[in-house]
C-alpha cells in the first residue's frame, strides 16, 4: 500500500512536469504594415515575441539585407515582458514586440533573416522563424499610395481596455488612441505637402508646420490653413497652447476641436532622414478681410509622446512653436469695377427673393426675404439694399448667416437678409430688380447677378404723410428742408494767418499808436516851453519885455523885468570886469531897488540904467 | 476794333451775370420742387450746380446735405453738414441731421457687414478749434481788447472807489474773454487740415498711384487728417492711425 502510494505520487509529479514542459512555448512572428509596402515609402515591421510558461526568452537580432532601416529598435525581450494572461494550473502568456521602420529602395522581394528566440541563461535556441519575405511594389503600381499608417504596434498587441484610466499622470495628455486611418490618395489635401518644409523649423523632437493652399488670395476668397504636428513617435498627446493669430481674417474652423484630442488625421513622412508622424491638428478656412501683407501668427503646441518601445518606452514632453505665415492678399482690380460693388463680394452668387405675402392692405408690413448663396465670407460682406420704391416704405430687418462645411475645400455661406415693406398707397408696386455685382477669382472678372423682385399688391386707402412722419424713427429723422435758402457766396475774411492775427493785434496797435502820438506831442510841448523859458530869461529878452511893459504902462512889471535882466546878466556874463561896468551895474541896482521900494514913476530911468549896465557887462572888459 | 472788342466783352459779361442771377433762383425752385416730389437726384443736382457756381451759403449746404441723406449718399451728406457746422456751430438743424445721417450710415454698414461705427470723436484740440469760427472768435478778441483798454482808462479817471472796483472787475472779465478768444483762434488755426471720405468701399493705398497696393479700409463719412497732397492723391491719416493715400476726388476737404 505504501509502495503503491509512493508510485502514484511520483506518477502525478511526472505528469505535472510533463504538462508544464509541454506548455512552455515560445513563438516569434514578423508582420509588415502595410502588408505590401511601396518602394521608396517607409513601412513598419513588427517583431513580436510571445512566450507561454517560460519567463526566460530573448528575441534575436534581425537582419535586413537590401532594406534601409529608418528606425531601429532593440529586439523584444522577456526583460520587458508583461503578463498577458493566465490559464490552467499556473500557465501564463507574455508578449513583447518591437517596431522597425524600413524603406525598400526598389520594388522586389526582400528577405528578413534572423528572427528567433534564445534562452539567455542556457543560450539554447528556443524558437526559430524561417526567413520572412517582404514583397515590395512599385510606386504607383497600385494606383494609390499606401496611406501613412498610424503605426502603433504596441496597441495592436493588447486587448481593448489594456490602458487603465488614470495610468497617465495628471496634467499629461493621454496618448491619442489613433484610429486606423483610411487609405488616402497621394492627392489628399490634408496630407502635409512633400518637399521642403518651408519656414517650419525642423526639430527631431517635434515641430509644427503650417501651410495654406493659396498664398495670394483675393479679399474674401477662401484659403485653407492647415497645421500639422510632427513627432518621432506614434503615440502622441498634444494640445494647442496658443492658437494661430488670425487678425485680418474671417475664419471658419473645419475641425471640431471637441471631437479630437490631438489630431484629426495622422500621416507618416520622412523628414531629414527620419520618419515622423504628422498629425493634422488644425484646419481653418480663412477669408482675408483686407488686402496687402497679412500675417498668420505662430501657433504653439505642447504635448508628449512615447519614445522607443511603445508601452515600456520613455515618455517625453515637448513644446513646439510654429512659424508665422505671410499671405499677399490681393484686392479685386479697380479697372472695370461695376458701380455698387461691395468689396469682398465674391462669386459665384445665387440669389433668390420672395415676399411672405403678395397682397396686403396699405399700412401692413410685408417681409421681403433675400437669400444669397456664395462662399463662406458672404456673411461678412452683405448684399446691396433693394431699390426704394415710391409708395412703399422700407426698413431693414433681420439678417441671418449660415455656413456649410460639408465641402471643406469650398465652404459655402448662406445669407438671408430681410426687409420690412409697408405699402403706403394702394395698387401694384413693382419692387424692381436687385443688381448685385461680384468678382469671380477663377476668371478674375466682374459679373453681375440681377434678381427680379416680386410685385406687391396693396389695397385700401393711402396713408397720409403725417402718419408716415409720426412713425419715423426719431433717431434717424431729418430736420426739414430749407425751402427759401439764402443764396449767396460764402466769402470768409479770415482765411490767412496775417488777416487773423492782424485783426487781433489791431486794438493794441491802435492804442500803442495813440500813446506814441501823445508822447510825441508832450515832448514837443516841453521842448517849446523850455525854449521859450530860455528865451524869456535871456537878459536882452528881459530888457525887451521891460520895454514892452513900459510901453504898456506897467512900470512895476518893467522894473521887475529889468531887475531880473540884471540878475541874469550877472549869471551869464559874470561880474563886471571894468570899473565903468561895475559902476553902471551898481547904479542900475540902486535904481531898481529905488523903484521897487520907492514906487516912484522913475521906471524908465531905471530901465535905461539897467540896459546900460547889461550892455556894459555883455561887452566885457 | 478795340472798342468793338470791349463792347462785346461787356455785353457778354452782362448777359452771363443776368442769366446767372436768374438761374440761381430757378435752381433753388427746382430743388425745392424736386425734393418735395421725392426726385432726390434732381434736387441734389440743382443744389450741386448752385454750389459749383460759388453760391455755397450755409442754407444751400444744409439743403444739399439733407437731400444727400435722403438719397443715401451719406458720405457726401456728412461732408455738407460738417461744413455747415464748421461755419455755424449753432446750426442745430444741421447738427441733428448730421447725427441722423451718421446713424443711418451705421445701420446700413451694420446690415451689410454686421459691424458699424456711428461716430468717432476727434481730438480735444480739434474740438476746441471747432467751437467757434474765426468770424466770431476774432471779433470777440478785438472787442475784449477794446473793452480792456477803455475800462483801464475809466479806472484811472474814476472818482469814487466803487467805480474804480467796477472798472477793475470789467478789465479782469475782458482779459478773460480776450484770452479765451485768443485760445479759440489759436486752436482753430492750429487745427490740422481734415477731410471727409465721400464714398464707401475705399482702402488706403500704399503709394499715390492708381495701381497702388491697398491697405487698411476707411469708412464712408469718416473724418481723416490730410497730411500731404501729390498729384491727384492725398496722403491721409485715418482715425485708427492708419496712413495711406486716397484719390483726392474721394475726399471732401473741411476748410474755413
Amino acid at each position: 500500500m505504501r509502495r503503491s502510494s509512493a508510485l502514484a505520487a511520483v506518477s502525478a509529479l511526472a505528469l505535472v512536469a510533463l504538462a508544464a514542459e509541454a506548455r512552455a512555448v515560445v513563438r516569434v512572428t514578423l508582420e509588415t504594415s502595410p502588408p505590401q509596402p511601396v518602394a521608396g515609402q517607409p513601412f513598419h515591421l513588427v517583431y513580436t515575441l510571445q512566450v507561454q510558461n517560460d519567463s526566460m526568452a530573448q528575441a534575436t537580432q534581425l537582419q535586413f539585407p537590401g532594406l534601409t532601416v529608418l528606425a531601429n529598435a532593440a529586439p523584444p525581450s522577456t526583460a520587458n515582458m508583461m503578463i498577458g494572461g493566465f490559464g490552467g494550473m499556473g500557465m501564463f502568456t507574455v508578449q513583447s514586440s518591437a517596431e522597425y521602420i524600413l524603406v525598400a529602395p526598389s520594388a522586389g522581394r526582400f528577405t528578413v533573416r534572423g528572427a528567433g528566440a534564445v534562452n539567455p541563461q542556457t543560450g539554447r535556441t528556443s524558437a526559430q522563424l524561417a526567413p520572412y519575405v517582404i514583397t515590395v511594389q512599385r510606386a504607383g503600381a497600385a494606383g494609390t499610395a499606401q496611406p501613412a499608417q498610424p503605426a502603433q504596434p504596441m496597441m495592436q498587441g493588447f486587448p481593448p481596455g489594456m490602458f487603465p484610466p488614470g495610468m497617465f499622470p495628471p496634467g499629461m495628455m493621454a496618448p491619442d488612441p489613433q484610429p486606423q486611418a483610411p487609405p488616402v490618395t497621394v492627392n489628399d489635401p490634408d496630407a502635409p505637402p512633400t518637399g521642403e518644409i518651408g519656414s517650419a523649423q525642423y526639430n527631431p523632437a517635434g515641430f509644427v508646420r503650417l501651410a495654406v493652399d493659396n498664398a495670394t488670395p483675393y479679399v474674401g476668397q477662401q484659403t485653407t490653413l492647415r497645421i500639422w504636428l510632427y513627432v518621432p513617435a506614434t503615440e502622441v498627446g498634444c494640445e494647442l497652447l496658443r492658437e494661430p493669430q488670425l487678425t485680418g481674417f474671417w475664419n471658419e474652423q473645419l475641425i471640431d476641436r471637441s471631437q479630437i484630442r490631438c489630431a484629426r488625421q495622422w500621416f507618416t513622412q520622412v523628414v531629414g532622414g527620419r520618419t515622423m508622424s504628422a498629425g493634422l491638428v488644425r484646419k481653418i478656412a480663412l477669408y482675408p478681410t483686407r488686402a496687402g501683407r497679412q500675417e498668420i501668427g505662430a501657433p504653439e503646441v505642447i504635448g508628449e509622446y512615447i519614445e522607443g518601445d511603445g508601452f515600456f518606452g520613455q515618455r517625453r514632453q515637448f513644446n513646439a512653436r510654429g512659424p508665422a505665415l505671410v499671405l499677399d492678399v490681393r484686392e479685386p482690380p479697380t479697372a472695370g469695377r461695376p458701380q455698387g460693388y461691395v468689396p469682398g463680394l465674391l462669386g459665384p452668387l445665387r440669389i433668390t427673393a420672395d415676399l411672405d405675402r403678395m397682397s396686403v392692405a396699405t399700412g401692413e408690413t410685408v417681409t421681403l426675404r433675400l437669400r444669397a448663396e456664395g462662399n463662406g465670407y458672404l456673411g461678412a460682406v452683405g448684399l446691396p439694399t433693394p431699390p426704394r420704391v415710391e409708395g412703399v416704405r422700407m426698413h431693414p430687418g433681420a439678417s441671418h448667416h449660415e455656413v456649410d462645411h460639408s465641402d471643406e475645400r469650398n465652404v459655402r455661406g448662406v445669407l438671408t437678409a430681410e426687409y420690412l415693406l409697408v405699402p403706403e398707397r394702394p395698387g401694384t408696386h413693382a419692387l424692381g430688380t436687385l443688381v448685385v455685382p461680384w468678382f469671380d477669382p477663377s476668371d478674375e472678372r466682374y459679373h453681375t447677378t440681377t434678381v427680379p423682385l416680386p410685385s406687391l399688391v396693396a389695397a385700401g386707402a393711402a396713408l397720409t404723410r403725417d402718419a408716415d412722419e409720426t412713425r419715423e424713427d426719431p433717431t434717424v429723422a431729418l430736420d426739414p428742408f430749407e425751402v427759401s435758402p439764402t443764396i449767396e457766396a460764402h466769402r470768409p475774411f479770415f482765411t490767412s494767418g496775417a488777416r487773423v492775427w492782424g485783426a487781433v493785434a489791431l486794438p493794441p496797435f491802435a492804442l500803442a499808436l495813440a500813446g506814441l502820438a501823445r508822447a510825441l506831442r508832450r515832448w514837443r510841448e516841453r521842448r517849446l516851453s523850455a525854449r521859450d523859458d530860455a528865451q524869456r530869461n535871456d537878459p536882452l529878452s528881459l530888457m525887451r519885455q521891460a520895454d514892452d511893459a513900459l510901453a504898456a504902462g506897467h512900470d512895476a512889471k518893467a522894473a521887475d523885468l529889468a531887475g531880473r535882466a540884471l540878475e541874469r546878466a550877472r549869471k551869464e556874463f559874470g561880474a563886471p570886469a571894468t570899473d565903468a561896468a561895475r559902476d553902471a551895474a551898481r547904479e542900475a541896482q540902486a535904481a531898481c531897488d529905488t523903484l521897487r521900494f520907492g514906487g516912484s514913476g522913475a521906471a524908465r530911468d531905471a530901465v535905461e540904467k539897467v540896459r546900460a549896465a547889461v550892455r556894459a557887462m555883455e561887452s566885457g572888459p | 476794333m478795340k472798342r468793338l472788342a470791349r463792347t462785346l466783352t461787356l455785353a457778354m459779361t452782362l448777359a452771363v451775370t443776368e442769366s446767372y442771377a436768374v438761374s440761381s433762383r430757378e435752381l433753388v425752385a427746382r430743388a425745392v420742387a424736386a425734393q418735395a416730389s421725392g426726385d432726390l437726384a434732381t434736387a441734389a443736382r440743382s443744389l450741386e450746380e448752385l454750389v459749383a457756381a460759388g453760391l455755397d451759403s450755409t442754407d444751400v449746404l444744409y439743403d444739399l446735405g439733407t437731400v444727400y441723406t435722403r438719397a443715401e449718399r451719406y458720405g457726401e451728406a456728412v461732408w455738407c453738414f460738417e461744413r455747415v457746422l464748421l461755419r455755424a456751430p449753432g446750426h442745430l438743424a444741421a447738427r441733428r441731421n448730421l447725427r441722423a445721417t451718421r446713424v443711418r450710415l451705421a445701420r446700413r454698414d451694420a446690415a451689410r457687414t454686421g459691424r458699424a461705427v456711428v461716430e468717432t470723436q476727434p481730438s480735444l484740440a480739434v474740438q476746441i478749434g471747432e467751437l467757434m469760427p474765426l468770424r466770431y472768435s476774432v471779433p470777440l478778441v478785438m472787442f475784449a481788447e477794446i473793452a480792456v483798454i477803455a475800462l483801464w482808462f475809466a479806472r484811472r479817471r474814476s472818482a469814487t472807489e466803487l467805480r474804480r472796483v467796477g472798472a477793475t472787475a470789467g478789465v479782469a472779465l475782458s482779459l478773460l474773454a480776450g484770452a479765451t478768444g485768443v485760445g479759440l483762434v489759436a486752436a482753430r488755426r492750429a487745427r490740422p487740415p481734415s477731410a471727409i471720405v465721400l464714398h464707401g468701399g475705399l482702402r488706403l493705398l500704399q503709394s499715390p498711384r492708381v495701381d497702388g497696393i491697398p491697405d487698411a479700409a476707411v469708412r464712408e463719412g469718416e473724418r481723416v487728417e490730410l497730411t500731404r497732397r501729390e498729384g491727384g492723391f492725398a496722403r491721409v491719416r485715418a482715425v485708427g492711425g492708419s496712413v495711406g493715400w486716397l484719390p483726392s476726388r474721394e475726399l471732401g476737404a473741411l476748410t474755413e
